[in-house]
């Protein structure tokens, strides 16, 4: 249950980021999982399909690390499309 | 469209972070101090608080935020009845606290004339540790009925809390609980970890972990 949480809380955190470099869509997410940190990658990919549905991160594709020893989770960063200025 | 690559390397739980740090500054400003009570399902998180108030000159002085899955709000009411100002927190099935309910549980508390907040989070070894909550010191409360094994199983929890209870320590002789086994695993992720075995059934080893409380709040409490 709680991947729904810090799935939440990456998604917030990637739309802040895209918005802050004017993405149009969103294309990959690398994300750093520590393995003490109690969550798992393939909850948060399940979580990440239904929470981004209808953002400009619904298409994107999540990239896992394992990191064993940390207890934190990390966003390292993101592949954006950039609007094109007029 | 061009396609870049923006790094970020930021904790995803950062936002979370960042209002656990506005919690401590409010809890500080005041003076209170905090103390965030993690434990499984049963381990006698409520007890041990009802217990603790019954021992606290001034439990009118003590702040409770009860966090629970759904409406039942039992350990709220066990709280108000031994004298503090409770709130009740429904996570709306959400297996853990996070800092942004606990500060909006402080705004339903009399905070100026509290001197002890105690947050009882949602029963659970796993999700509650990974989300600060601002508390001045994050406690665990372990069992005798749970088993010896669970410093092993649930490494995250015990190595991130700063002080251990043991309760239910009354039970000791009727379960073939190894505290040897069990320490070895705390000192493994927790050297030195502030331990305090006790028992809210009959009493044994209360009086050290009240005393702890009122030196760490001051003496306010």
């Amino acid at each position: 249950m709680h991947e729904a949480s810090i799935t939440q809380a990456l998604l917030d955190l990637v739309l802040s980021k895209a918005r802050e470099h004017h993405a149009a869509r969103v294309n990959e997410v690398r994300v750093t999982v520590g393995g003490l940190s109690t969550f798992v990658d393939q909850s948060i990919e399940l979580w990440w399909r239904a929470l981004a549905a209808g953002t400009i991160a619904a298409e994107s594709k999540l990239v896992f690390r394992q990191d064993a020893g940390s207890p934190d989770c990390y966003l390292e960063s993101i592949d954006i499309e950039q609007e094109t200025s007029e | 469209m061009s396609s870049i690559r923006v790094p970020v390397v930021e904790k995803v739980l950062s936002a979370n972070d960042a209002v656990a740090a506005e919690v401590r500054a409010a809890l500080d400003a005041r003076g209170i101090f905090s103390l965030n009570l993690m434990a499984s399902p049963g381990a006698g998180k409520t007890s041990l608080i009802e217990r603790t108030l019954a021992r606290l000159p001034h439990p009118e002085t003590v702040g409770m935020i009860n966090g629970d899955t759904n409406e039942f709000a039992g350990d709220a009411e066990r709280s108000q009845r031994a004298g503090a100002y409770a709130v009740h927190i429904n996570t709306g099935g959400k297996c853990h606290l996070e800092a942004a309910m606990v500060r909006d549980a402080m705004a339903l508390l009399p905070l100026d004339s509290l001197r002890l907040l105690m947050v009882e989070n949602v029963g659970n070894l796993v999700c509650p540790s990974a989300w600060k909550l601002g508390a001045h010191k994050n406690v665990l409360i372990a069992s005798i009925p749970e088993g010896d094994d669970k410093p092993y199983k649930y490494p995250r929890m015990y190595s991130g809390v700063d002080v251990l209870v043991i309760n239910k320590i009354d039970l000791l002789p009727y379960t073939d609980f190894r505290l040897d086994y069990f320490r070895s695993g705390v000192e493994a992720l927790n050297p030195g970890l502030v331990t305090f075995p006790l028992s809210c059934r009959t009493q044994e080893g209360l009086d050290s972990w009240v005393e702890w409380i009122r030196s760490q709040s001051g003496q306010a409490a």
